[in-house]
């Protein structure tokens, strides 16, 4: 899996202080996205094992609340078989720390069995998540002061 | 060949001067008595042939008028004495005609700009910069010797307030508001008693706020804790109130439903006393022309536990109620008020989830993302720096050194700072032109001219009789001396501390190593500098007996004057002088891009070697959606640094209702003030608040400080 950007002490995607991953790959493609270079799943730099590694110890520090995945699409099918390794370390190391997941598919259509993204990944892989915040994002549906999302669409799901 | 001018200052020998000088005079007398301008030129050739290197202006005069007699040119001779007499006259008058008569008329930039707390368009702040103006004047003229002067003019050091220094103030308290509660005071030759409930010990409270703040030039602060006492006085009066009025009305209650009548009755009185405080604080003005500069310590383990902490709880939470509410302005909107600032102390019954205070935590952690206090003190980290003892700094951030009273007991509340003068570590740098050695010995030659403008500013309180100041020293606020007894005692022996400022050590150390002090290679040599103050500080104590102590200097416009003095002294080297600032203290710079923890962990070093004070600041973005995010830095706060603040944003733009982050733009060659959301540039229709000093400031700044805003980078 490539990823685009890795930001530490982020403040802006979820609650807390936490390590944000912007993974690669998307073929939701909504109309004025922010970030169209991160649809090549190929985009950024490879997520090698040394990256993971310092990723995860990130989170270490007391005062990092957990990791939040975002995009690119992180439920593209071959971005959930990487994602689950790194969030089955991540709960094996820190029960403490919450995993926030953006995902431009719907958590209650697309990602259940028999949905369109839904695969042998999927339920585990959310089992392990605290937070979702699913839906695409629309652009006329964008106002300043939303917290933690780009359009009023979009909803976070506490599990 | 150089010669020495009157202010000291070296200037090249110039003959042509001594010809105008003499052909001056000769124009004057009549005709018959006038001298050939070739003879002219001959006696100034004689003269010039005795001027040495070094020679005196006033010694080059003196042969003058000699050269003159001997010609035998008595009438030259005698207007040339009258000439030099004149101008002497001048030289010695006073000079500040200039300076009032622009300051009135709002022309006076330097004036405008000085300190972004004061209204310089307003008559009452324009009589206190026409006493500053004469205080300076007689400063510079009589009270301070010549070359600490000189040195201050060219920014070397800065001898802080001279505004003030002509009479016998000092610089900054903490009050001792309990002794002035419990034991009562005396306001302006009125007795005040105990009070006898919370609303009226808040009154009075304000009162001792008001008159503490006319009689020094520094900040101060009082302690809530103080005020918790009054609380269950109004608690036992409204109850003994309410069961009056009950037997009265021939009514019986349940116990329930009378505590609730009481703990009604009991809030409300609470949030008035509260609100009298916000408000009085705000909308007083000192006669330095400004509101007072006040800090509130909110330190719950300062009280006794149970009834007493509660009760202080009470008064912490609404506090932190009301801020977040905030004042109105002129038009109705709730805005941020810069005064009184709010310090909260974190500790184990506060800091984390599920400990007893944690809810006050989260609220002080809400009005912090929206109001830029409280300021945090780590109770933990206080106690390793402090002796064991936690206690408020006096205004911003001047702390005093650890003390125990005749009874072996610490004792906070009641003393005070004499005065700051500060080092500029820029021009110590760029004088020494890099070289180590001489690095170090010009070091202690600066340090030797600060040590002098200590003294001098000691000297100047040393006599000084209580009577100057009755609510500071005789009614309690600081001692309870007798009429006419002087403050002398109060001086020495660690009761009161001087400091020794500093600023710039970033670029101090930036151009002697050529790397920032956060690079390990060059972070032993910051941290040799900062212990190099110390020391020195420990020598002047040793032989006076006077707690000198080293200080994080809260540059504001000074920041500004000390830029422009290098760029004027060394040119603009790149990295060093080509800001209109220099950084503040210890501070790492603000374009360095580092986070919110490596920079408090790093700063935590040299604040340890800043006891007389200093504050560690981190700058973020708008936080009001992310609170656990606050809590996590003041929860980092807590374990690595013994005091910091959050630099968060909450402005207001009144052509629009815009209520995020007014930006900085430049527009021809000037930083403006912009609304993002309309493009309004007008300064008096919009809010901006930012901290800049310790203190936050709502006045706009010079362009110096306003470029360091502007190049501020986000630490989260």
């Amino acid at each position: 899996m490539y990823y685009g950007r890795i930001k530490y002490h982020d403040i802006a995607n979820g609650e807390g202080i936490r390590t944000s991953l912007f993974v690669s790959g998307c073929r939701v493609n909504c109309k004025g996205c922010f970030n169209r270079e991160t649809w090549d799943f190929n985009y950024g730099q490879e997520l090698t094992k040394t990256i993971v590694s310092k990723l995860i110890d990130s989170l270490k520090s007391p005062y990092i609340s957990g990791l939040t995945v975002l995009g690119g699409e992180p439920m593209e099918p071959e971005n959930q078989e990487a994602l689950l390794p790194i969030f089955r370390r991540i709960k094996e190391h820190f029960s403490t720390k919450t995993i926030w997941l953006y995902t431009g598919y719907l958590l209650d259509q697309d990602l259940l069995a028999g949905g369109k993204k839904h695969t042998i990944y999927t339920d585990e892989l959310l089992s392990l998540v605290d937070v979702v915040v699913d839906g695409p994002f629309i652009s006329e549906l964008s106002e300043a002061g939303l917290q933690f999302r780009g359009s009023s669409n979009q909803r976070i799901i506490r599990k | 060949m150089n010669i020495q001018k009157r202010n000291g200052s070296i200037a090249i020998f110039d003959i042509t001067k001594i010809i105008a000088a003499i052909a001056g005079a000769n124009k004057e007398v009549e005709q018959i008595h006038q001298l050939q301008t070739q003879e002219i030129k001959e006696i100034a050739g004689k003269i010039a042939a005795k001027v040495s290197e070094d020679t005196h202006v006033e010694t080059i005069q003196d042969s003058v008028e000699d050269a003159l007699l001997e010609k035998g040119a008595f009438k030259v001779a005698k207007t040339y004495i009258k000439y030099r007499y004149r101008r002497d006259l001048v030289r010695k008058s006073n000079s500040t005609d200039e300076q009032i008569l622009t300051l009135i008329e709002t022309k006076n930039e330097e004036i405008k700009e000085e300190n972004s707390n004061k209204n310089p368009t307003v008559v009452s702040v324009q009589r206190d910069y026409m006493a500053g103006e004469v205080s300076k004047d007689v400063t510079r003229r009589f009270l301070l010797e010549e070359d600490i002067s000189k040195a201050h003019e060219e920014g070397i050091i800065h001898f802080h307030d001279t505004d003030y220094f002509a009479q016998h103030m000092h610089n900054c308290d903490l009050v001792n508001l309990e002794d002035m509660l419990q034991n009562g005071t005396v306001i302006s030759g009125t007795m005040i008693e105990k009070p006898h409930s919370f609303a009226t010990a808040c009154n009075i409270t304000t009162q001792i706020i008001a008159q503490v703040a006319s009689t020094q030039y520094g900040g101060q602060s009082i302690s809530l804790s103080h005020l918790a006492p009054f609380v269950d006085i109004s608690r036992q009066k409204i109850i003994s109130d309410i069961e009056n009025e009950m037997h009265i009305a021939g009514v019986q209650l349940e116990k329930e439903k009378f505590n609730a009548l009481v703990h009604k009755r009991l809030q409300e009185e609470i949030n008035r006393g509260v609100q009298m405080i916000q408000y009085q604080i705000i909308t007083l003005m000192t006669t330095n022309g400004q509101a007072p500069f006040v800090t509130l310590f909110m330190y719950l383990n300062e009280v006794e536990e149970g009834q007493l902490r509660d009760d202080l709880s009470l008064i912490i939470e609404e506090m932190l109620r009301q801020r977040i509410k905030g004042v109105k302005n002129e038009k109705g909107v709730w805005t941020t008020p810069a005064f009184p600032k709010l310090i909260y102390v974190l500790s184990e019954n506060n800091i984390s989830e599920g400990s007893k205070y944690f809810d006050i935590t989260q609220l002080a952690a809400k009005c912090t993302a929206k109001r830029m206090v409280p300021d945090y003190i780590s109770e933990k980290k206080m106690r390793e720096l402090k002796n064991g003892d936690v206690y408020t700094c006096m205004g911003c951030r001047s702390f005093l050194t650890p003390y125990r009273d005749e009874q072996g007991q610490p004792k906070y509340y009641g003393r005070f700072n004499q005065g700051v003068v500060t080092l500029n570590l820029v021009d110590l740098a760029l004088s020494s032109d890099g070289d180590l050695t001489k690095f170090w010995k010009l070091f202690d030659e600066r340090l030797n001219l600060c040590y002098r403008g200590l003294m001098a500013r000691h000297n100047r309180l040393k006599g000084t009789k209580s009577d100057v100041a009755p609510i500071l020293w005789q009614h309690g606020a600081l001692a309870r001396l007798e009429k006419g007894q002087t403050i002398d005692h109060l001086l020495y022996g660690g009761y009161s501390t001087i400091s020794l400022g500093f600023a710039g050590l970033y670029e101090c150390v930036k151009f002697m190593t050529g790397k920032s002090h956060t690079d390990t290679s060059a972070e032993p040599f910051a941290l040799a500098v900062m212990q190099y103050m110390n020391d020195a500080c420990a020598q002047w104590k040793a032989k006076h007996n006077i707690d000198f102590s080293v200080y994080g200097t809260p540059l504001e416009s000074t920041t500004y004057k000390f830029a422009k003095a290098l760029k004027n002294r060394f040119g603009e080297i790149d990295g060093i002088t080509d800001k209109n600032y220099i950084t503040n203290s210890y501070h790492v710079h603000v374009t360095e891009k580092i986070d919110a923890f490596t920079k408090l962990g790093f700063e935590s070093k040299f604040q340890e070697l800043s006891p007389g004070g200093a504050i560690s600041y981190v700058e973020v973005p708008n936080m009001l959606d992310n609170i656990p995010a606050v809590i996590s830095v003041m929860q980092y706060i807590y374990d690595n640094i013994m005091y910091a603040e959050l630099n968060t944003k909450s402005d207001y733009c009144h052509k629009c209702g815009y209520g995020g982050e007014i930006e900085i733009v430049e527009s021809e060659d000037k930083l403006l003030w912009k609304c993002p959301s309309c493009g309004n540039t007008d300064q008096d229709h919009m809010s901006v608040t930012r901290r800049t000093c310790g203190y936050i400031g709502t006045q706009y700044w010079n362009q110096g400080r306003t470029q360091e805003i502007k190049e501020r980078v986000l630490h989260l």
